[in-house]
């Protein structure tokens, strides 16, 4: 036979061709850096000359993925030699094995070039990739310069002729695709900046650069379906491969993205990238792997080597174009894996993957399984022998075993096992360090388990199936049973079955903690979806996490869900049967039909993120009636059952299944309706209290009613309801609906109201449709219109600029002059996720409000300056609002934020429900317009804006992907909503009412600016109350009682003398920022701020942040601010989860941060130094030291932070 | 599935070489492909591997070296 390598299609001269025929086409990009097949070619050809005579010898190539990179691989190439890409993140120990291995002559690093003795020849070969060894070493694949050229090039699995972006590891055979894919063919590689792939990261390179195609091992893959599925728009094809696919995932991608060409790539670095690929169109169970390449064979065989039947299982066997030449340096490994092919032509090998597949009825082939021990983990493929090797080499190791767990679905570990000698353990923090100080990070066991002895079956092998759950996820399964944790109702003996059963532990009792048994966040899921299905209850995961036992379950379901119900008395009942009985005593509400579930709106899916995150109480709407008269309390009862009979978002309950939320309408559903009597002096105080009321999406309706007696007839109706149920433009058909059913109630009869004309979740299906339809023009005047904003304006912030305040909101105010017409602050959409889809803000930043009135006759001014422009009344407010952030020293150029109702059409009028949109309004101040010009401005910028109302917030900002800041909505801080949707008035015969807002004291937004305009029955101006909520950690209110009066005073002089200048405008002089140092000797006119958080309690509370995220992906019980990321089981895909769920909640993180700082602590003081804008005005961001505010740190109150996501209490948290 | 045939380490193999100076453990009960010579008789598999770690050296394709 004749070997390839001798063939012309030495990949160089295949791109050296390349570069002939395309010199100007862009070949390279990475960040800023450019570099077209001209270039490359020449740049490559100039190193090449400086590698002196390295022909037929390897050469290692250490250095960062980068043009630099590039550069020098073709470099070795041009100089006729193979390259070995050494990882610089690899220890150093292994990369010196993996040079002595190769034998290479030389390595170039970003330091030169350093020549190496006795390098060995390996003519034709192109380049050379290590791969875990079941021997206990790794093994050098070398690849001949065919293998690559035959595997990109002449293909039809995928476009090479396109924009492809590279982000697997370097020292993967996919990275040959990803590179050598494009270049040769005239494609444009997009280099991904950095090491390691961070979701976001990619969605931008994938827009930016119109990145059409890629290849991401399925762990990634599912990562981003998960966590931010939007980073694959714009993609036209993609790869998915390194080990099996999930079908959910692939599912859920097709589903989101009907336009992408979605292929399973499967093949061992052996046989160079793929074997085989498989389209993906429909998923209906396992993906197959499908058909081979073009110019590759394969054959499935069975133990004497003979093709077996289809649908008979067998081993692969790969022939054909792609095999490497063999292992360097191990000629007995590569004549037992690379052997003679009876198929093939005379002398041809093949080489035995050690896959086992069988042919499915449509020809494509299946994988089922490895005939050896050899694993997948994150798309790595490891030898667990190779590392048991490592760990025996651990002198106080005496035997050691590793295997991959799935005891997570879908999370498949690396765990060891080690019996150590005698004399004592080394401590598993020592093993770890060892085994991390030789091995690449993705082979380093997550977890270590000491055992006496190893487990073994009657034959004497490794027991697999008696080797226990690692200690870290199941402490505490030791202790000996109390014999206090007997169930003592069927409801809770049936939990402990189901905890049990979810936990895989033989018995759980009902004190023990469900987390402290292994329970993670995966395996909370699954228990609360078998509590439903079983007992008919649904628990909310954040009931789990705050009380996380049978016990408390069991009460929670008793009390909660089925108060008229008693479990307790069930009959026994015989334990195969046991959970019938319960499943209808507990059943209350009746569980709805699977078909009750539908997905989320665009805006419901943001709020329940951000509810998930951590919104605290900041997107409760809670609304007070006070009441004076006679009430029939059954009557009002019975009409709050009624309205929330009529409208489903009222008793509509968010399930999560497989991490997607989805919506489920309760066919019927009781609000909770309370009646308590107080004394009138302690109102106030239970009202604000009822009103901070943390909701459960996933168990209560989001709405329940307090009704406050102060005397015989006088009361206060507190409606608590969440905002992702009612938004400002729904109360008043809520409070319309409310009085006409109390009405009907008094006389005995049904409400009388007439049909909604479509139901919400109808809305939601066809507004999320009109939505994907969004066209390329509406996104085009979004981009253009908000190209180059500024970042964040400057404005006279606390010097602190603490990230993020903790709640210091014990005293709630009241905004009773803005009567009626409740903030629509939080119907602005909030941040959006990263790629769109995960919101996530800091929220419980602590809020105050300032209030100023603008007199009726201003008002009427300020009415008649807008008309003589063509302006409404909303934009001669933005106007002023402008004119008094530039005066602040935000500049020309501002950006306003505005909610918008988001009910165009007119038939959503009458419903209750979450519509609302966020408006980005930019306003340009140069040239220093009239005050009546700038109002015209003003019209025009809105007027465009307002006609492109219809792209959802969240799409606008994942098209522009501004920076994002810890704690800090993108593209606008400051929010003007004109309340201008109806008045909320509720109508009881004989009773005087009057509606209120209450506020939660939690800032949805840094400054919101809340306006309320009042006419009088003829439709004469009555006054505007304007209302300043805004974050305390971000303003001092010295700062915010000068806007609201230089706010008014702008109103005043554009009013009377619109022809001014807005640079003349005065304005009193803005109040230097307190220095943190005179807290206590507050300025003149300035009133210190008590709720302000220091930088200490910020910092913390960041910590407290990461440290519920690691908890939560990591799946462990607690995390304390010293533990380390890696420590504790962490890992690269980890942590591009971990920092696409940071970043989500509006931190700069990216999974190279994890790598950098891998503790609580670390990580937190890094994200927060880069979060710190730098001082852009030294008058008004002044530097300060350590501040003695920090004396003054606020505590949490009741019902306060309400952090819920955590299974325990980190150590770490600061109170 | 049964063990797979190059990895019995009770079984008896050859050593098989091709044009290219490749060399391939092979089991000694199946017929051997053509273009493959046997470089060693069936023997224990230990002795095959030692055979091949010593006899090939060179991985290059011969086709190469002879260039």
């Amino acid at each position: 036979m004749t070997v390839d390598v001798n063939v012309p299609g030495l990949v160089h001269e295949v791109f050296a061709a390349q570069a002939a025929r395309t010199p100007g086409t862009t070949a390279l990009i990475c960040g800023a850096e450019r570099l077209t097949y001209a270039e490359l070619d020449a740049r490559a050809r100039e190193r090449a000359a400086g590698l002196g005579d390295v022909a037929g010898r390897l050469v290692g190539v250490r250095m960062e993925r980068g043009v630099e990179l590039v550069v020098a691989l073709l470099a070795v190439l041009k100089a006729g030699a193979g390259y070995l890409v050494l990882d610089p993140a690899f220890p150093e120990e292994r990369l010196r094995g993996m040079v002595a291995d190769a034998g290479a002559a030389a390595v170039l690093s970003p330091t030169g070039l350093e020549r190496l003795p006795g390098a060995a020849r390996h003519d034709g070969v192109a380049c050379v990739m290590f791969t875990s060894g079941s021997t206990g070493r790794p093994k050098g694949v070398a690849a001949p310069h065919r293998a690559i050229t035959a595997t990109v090039t002449g293909q039809e699995y995928a476009p090479f002729d396109a924009v492809w972006l590279q982000c697997s590891p370097t020292s993967w055979d996919a990275f040959a695709l990803e590179l050598w894919g494009p270049l040769l063919s005239g494609g444009t590689c997009v280099l991904y900046p950095g090491p390691r792939p961070d979701p976001l990261v990619l969605a931008r390179l994938i827009a930016e650069h119109g990145v059409t195609a890629m290849y991401l091992s399925a762990s990634l893959f599912n990562v981003i379906v998960d966590e931010c599925p939007g980073a694959l728009a714009g993609l036209r094809h993609l790869i998915v491969g390194g080990e099996a696919l999930s079908p959910g995932h692939v599912r859920r991608a097709l589903d989101r993205h009907p336009g992408l060409r979605l292929r399973n790539g499967y093949g061992p670095v052996e046989g160079m990238i793929f074997l085989t690929t498989h389209p993906v169109t429909a998923v209906s169970g396992p993906v197959p792997i499908g058909a081979p390449l073009r110019g590759k064979r394969v054959h499935v065989l069975d133990a004497r080597l003979r093709p077996v039947p289809d649908g008979e299982v067998g081993e692969l066997y790969a022939a054909g174009d792609g095999l490497a030449l063999g292992y360097l340096g191990r000629p007995a490994l590569t004549a037992e894996r690379f052997v003679a092919d009876p198929y093939g032509a005379p002398g041809e090998r093949m080489y035995r993957t050690g896959d086992l597949v069988r042919r499915g009825p449509g020809g494509a082939l299946e994988f089922v399984g490895r005939a050896d021990e050899q694993v997948k983990v994150r798309g790595f493929r490891i030898e667990p022998a190779e590392v048991e090797a490592v760990l025996a080499r651990h002198p106080r190791v005496a035997r050691a075993c590793v295997v991959a767990r799935e005891d997570v679905p879908g999370d498949r570990r690396l765990v060891a096992y080690v019996v150590p000698r005698p004399g004592g353990p080394g401590g598993v923090e020592e093993l770890r360090a060892h085994a991390a100080g030789v091995l690449p990070e993705f082979m380093v066991p997550s977890a270590f388990v000491e055992l006496e002895s190893l487990p073994l079956t009657g034959t004497g092998k490794l027991d697999r199936a008696a080797l226990p759950a690692p200690a870290s996820f199941s402490s505490g399964q030791d202790e000996p049973s109390s014999g206090q944790g007997e169930p003592r109702s069927e409801l809770e003996r049936a939990l402990c079955g189901l905890f049990a059963e979810v936990l895989r532990v033989p018995r759980v009792e009902v004190h023990d903690d469900f987390f402290a048994l292994g329970g993670d966040s995966l395996m909370v899921a699954r228990l609360l979806s078998r509590i439903h299905g079983e007992l008919g209850a649904e628990v909310g995961v954040r009931t789990l996490f705050e009380t996380p036992t049978v016990a408390a379950i069991a009460t929670h379901i008793a009390t909660h869900i089925a108060p008229s119900s008693a479990p307790e008395t069930a009959a026994p009942s015989p334990p195969s049967a046991q959970q019938a009985p319960i499943a209808r005593a507990a059943a209350q509400p009746p569980p709805p039909a699977p078909a009750a579930a539908a997905p989320l709106s665009a805006a419901q899916r943001r709020l329940w993120f951000l509810d998930q995150v951590d919104a605290g109480v900041a997107y409760n709407m809670p609304m007070l009636v006070r009441l004076h008269g006679p009430v029939d309390v059954p009557a009002l009862r019975g009409a709050l059952e009624d309205v929330v009979a009529r409208h489903e978002p009222l008793r509509t309950v968010f399930t999560v299944h497989d991490g997607e939320p989805a919506q489920r309408v309760l066919p019927a559903a009781t609000p909770g309706f309370t009646v308590t009597e107080v004394p009138a002096a302690e109102l106030d105080e239970r009202i604000a209290q009822a009103a901070r009321h943390r909701f459960d999406l996933g168990a209560e309706l989001p709405i329940h009613a307090v009704l406050f007696t102060t005397g015989p007839d006088e009361h206060a109706l507190l409606l608590v309801m969440h905002h992702i149920a009612v938004d400002g433009w729904s109360l008043p058909p809520l409070m319309r609906d409310l009085s006409l059913a109390y009405r009907a109630r008094l006389d005995g009869l049904p409400a009388a109201w007439p049909a909604l004309p479509v139901r919400y979740a109808e809305y939601a299906v066809r507004h999320r449709e009109r939505v994907d339809a969004v066209g390329e023009a509406e996104l085009a005047y979004w981009r253009k219109t908000l190209k180059g904003l500024p970042d964040r304006p400057p404005l006279p912030r606390r010097p602190s600029s603490p990230t993020r305040a903790v709640d210091a909101a014990d005293r709630p105010v009241r905004a009773g002059d803005a009567a009626g017409r409740p903030a629509a602050a939080g119907d602005a959409p909030d941040r959006p996720a990263a790629a769109g889809d995960v919101p996530g803000r800091p929220a419980w930043a602590a809020a105050d409000t300032v209030v100023r009135q603008v007199d009726a006759g201003l008002h009427g001014r300020l009415v008649e300056l807008g008309r003589r422009r063509g302006a409404t009344l909303f934009m001669v407010l933005h106007a002023a609002l402008a004119v008094v952030l530039r005066r602040a020293g935000a500049g020309d150029d501002v950006a306003v934020g505005a909610p918008v109702a988001g009910r165009s059409g007119g038939s959503v009028d009458d419903l209750v429900g979450f519509f609302v949109n966020l408006l980005v309004l930019r306003t340009d101040l140069s040239g220093d317009p009239t005050a009546g010009e700038l109002v015209s401005r003003v019209r025009e910028a809105d007027l465009e804006a307002f006609a492109h109302q219809e792209v959802p917030f969240e799409r606008v900002v994942h098209e522009l992907n501004p920076a994002r800041h810890p704690g800090r909505h993108p593209l606008v801080d400051v929010v003007l909503a004109l309340q201008n949707n109806l008045r909320a008035e509720l109508s009881l015969p004989g009773v005087e009412s009057r509606v209120e807002v209450v506020r939660t004291g939690a800032a949805r937004f840094e400054l919101l600016v809340d306006v309320t305009d009042d006419y009088l029955p003829g439709g004469a101006p009555a006054g505007i109350a304007v209302t300043l909520e805004y974050r305390t950690d971000a303003f001092d209110r010295a700062v915010m009682e000068w806007l609201a009066d230089a706010l008014l005073q702008v109103l005043d002089v554009m009013a009377t003398a619109p022809d001014t200048p807005v640079t003349r405008l005065e304005t009193p002089p803005l109040p230097e920022p307190t220095p943190a140092s005179s807290v206590t000797a507050p300025q003149v006119g300035t009133t210190p701020v008590v709720s302000a958080a220091p930088a200490g309690a910020s910092d913390a509370e960041l910590e407290r942040r990461i440290a519920a995220v690691w908890a939560e992906v990591l799946g462990v019980p607690r995390v304390g601010r010293d533990d380390g990321f890696f420590a504790l089981g962490g890992n690269s895909l980890s942590a591009v989860r971990v920092a696409a769920r940071l970043a989500a909640q509006g931190l700069p993180a990216t999974a190279t941060h994890l790598f950098n700082s891998p503790t609580v602590a670390t990580l937190a003081a890094d994200l927060a130094a880069q979060a710190t804008t730098p001082p852009s005005a030294e008058a008004t961001t002044p530097p300060t030291g350590p501040t003695t505010a920090q004396a003054t740190a606020p505590t949490t109150g009741p019902g306060g932070a309400g952090i819920a996501r955590l299974p325990r209490t980190p150590r770490t948290r600061p109170r | 599935m049964t063990t797979n045939p190059f990895e019995d380490e009770n079984g008896t193999y050859l050593v098989l070489v091709n044009d290219e100076n490749q060399h391939s453990l092979w089991p000694a009960h199946l017929d051997v492909p053509a273009g493959w010579r046997v470089a060693l008789e069936a023997s224990p598999r230990a002795t095959c591997l030692a055979h091949i770690e010593t006899h090939w050296t060179d991985l290059r394709p011969a086709s190469l070296t002879r260039a």
